[in-house]
């Protein structure tokens, strides 16, 4: 596995989060970064001469707003141009990996303030392109060109799932109501409008069986998070928040690579990894961001993540057990159906809401949580990332 | 000119099928390999009806998109040849072409 036990790892604190609001921006990709990173260093309450290196998760940069070189871009623009910046590119996981990155470089001792960032420019582009653009996250010439689309991937796993343990597509819809209930709590929110399921499953055909309202919104946005190690973190603010797990795996990048049609394999991986790293099981997290790119992605990830078992996601869902007030609160933030997902920022804004949920400071808080995890999803399931987080002075 | 049946590369050592075709063999590392032609029979394991098409679809919306385990084992996708009939899992098919995109066009069995 990835982890080598034998190189010790110090803990690593969050310090500082800021994120932009999610949906149709005038801004360029850059001002998009520039303004989550500002939030987040000045909320750290650390100079920007003490920034050692920072990542910079972003997927169609170049094909949609047209601009390369982010990672150095951003570095340049924040007047700290020295610092190593890299970009980090792994479809809707881009953000993912860079936060990860930013953790470990603090972990292994290498730096001691790293800043993360994740962005994505996408309004500008018609939907024709932003389609062809995310299509290139699976095997374009092995499946996408068959005419596939990255929704009739997931429509294509909707559609084993519903066939192999029965899921309905009232309970799958179940997910997107919820999360846009979610997101009328959340200002940076790109929908903040309740729905119910009959208006998910009449919503415009986009690739049966996936709807338009089992979709997030294409959206611009940027989010970011500043790291330290935890024994000086409380040197800069009184709530840091700890990294108490971090994983990342492959998996197959193609439908047919997969050995079932209802798991990604990665996330499994990913999460084992984070698990063991921070003595915690599915059943110690308080609450949970999960990558819900299409409905039915957040019950496969409840699924993968062990938080159910195979085939239960769906009826525990419409249960209310991942409500803001159920046992398992999921995406309260509204997720990325409800939020919106600039894909390469989606994975640092789970970060910055899970954040804000330790702290007390959500905008649609959950009841005193002490642990967290946030799940990250890449393609079609081609990898993942999984954190989990910990309140400073938590119990567990 | 493009084959009308189905190509698929073979480990000339374990006989194991690739496609895509890998440079090595994921069971034995070989490098070895061998072209060859399947029989274009199999059973769709999942499908999707196309409304909103990509920009490198040629195809007018709605289509039927299949994935298909061929009877020698291996997942292809492709497309249902004249219909967009929902519900498709488990139902058996056959190739009727490869069009002039190089996209495997089934037809019912
Ligand atoms: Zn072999």
């Amino acid at each position: 596995m990835s982890q080598n036990k034998k190189i010790p790892m110090r803990p690593v604190s969050i310090i500082g989060v800021g994120c932009t609001p999610f949906g149709k921006s005038d801004s360029s990709i850059i001002d998009l970064a520039i303004q989550s990173s500002v939030e987040a260093i000045n909320s750290a309450n650390v100079k920007y001469d003490d920034i050692q290196s920072i990542y910079l998760g972003n997927f169609v940069g170049e094909r949609l707003a047209n601009q390369g070189s982010l990672g150095a871009m951003l570095a340049d623009r924040l007047d700290i141009s020295d610092i190593p910046a890299t970009k980090t590119e792994g479809a809707c996981a881009s953000g993912g990996i860079a936060f990860r990155h930013a953790f470990l470089t603090i972990a292994l001792g290498l730096y001691d303030f790293v800043l993360a960032t994740g962005v994505e420019k996408m309004t500008s582009s018609s939907t024709p392109d932003v389609t062809a653009a995310l299509a290139t996250a699976g095997d374009m010439e092995m499946e996408m060109y068959a005419g596939l689309t990255f929704p009739g991937a997931f429509a294509m796993i909707m559609a084993s799932h519903m066939q192999k343990y029965g899921t309905t597509r009232e309970q799958i819809a179940s997910v997107s109501v919820k999360n846009h209930r979610n997101g009328t709590n959340n200002p940076n929110a790109m929908f903040q409008k309740e729905i119910n399921v009959e208006d998910v499953i009449t919503s415009r055909e986009i690739s049966e069986p996936i709807r338009l309202f089992d979709c997030p919104p294409i959206s611009d946005g940027a989010a970011s998070v500043l790291l330290c190690p935890t024994e000086i973190a409380k040197n800069f603010v009184n709530n840091p928040v700890n990294i108490l797990g971090s994983g990342h795996a492959s998996g197959p990048i193609s439908l047919s690579g997969m050995n079932d049609l209802t798991s990604f394999s990665a996330t499994a991986i990913a999460a084992n990894e984070a698990y063991a790293m921070s003595g915690l099981r599915a059943e110690d997290i308080d609450v949970i961001e999960v990558h819900d790119c299409f409905s039915i992605a957040e019950i496969i990830a409840l699924e993968d993540l062990g938080f159910f078992n195979k085939g239960e996601g769906g009826p525990a869902t419409e249960s209310g057990i991942t409500a803001l007030n159920g046992k398992y609160p999921t995406n309260p933030s509204g997720g990325l159906i409800a939020k919106g997902h600039p894909v390469g920022a989606t994975g640092i804004a789970q970060i910055y809401e899970l954040t804000k949920q330790l702290q007390g400071l959500s905008t649609n808080q959950t009841n005193d949580p002490e642990t967290a995890l946030a799940h990250n999803l890449g393609g079609i399931g081609a990898l993942s990332t999984v954190h989990i987080l910990g309140k400073t002075n938590g119990t567990k | 000119m493009e084959p009308n049946n189905i190509q698929a590369y073979q480990c000339n050592i374990c006989k194991k099928l690739f496609l895509p075709p890998k440079t090595i063999c994921s069971t034995c590392k070989n490098t070895e390999t061998t072209k060859i032609s399947l029989s274009g029979h199999g059973k769709v394991m999942t499908s999707t009806v196309v409304h909103i098409p990509p920009n490198y679809s040629r195809k007018d919306p709605p289509y039927t998109v299949i994935l298909v385990k061929l009877d020698e084992g291996i997942p292809v996708m492709g497309q249902l040849h004249n219909s967009s009939v929902e519900s498709l899992i488990g139902t058996n098919v056959s190739l009727k072409k490869i069009n002039e995109d190089g996209i495997y066009l089934f037809d019912l069995a």
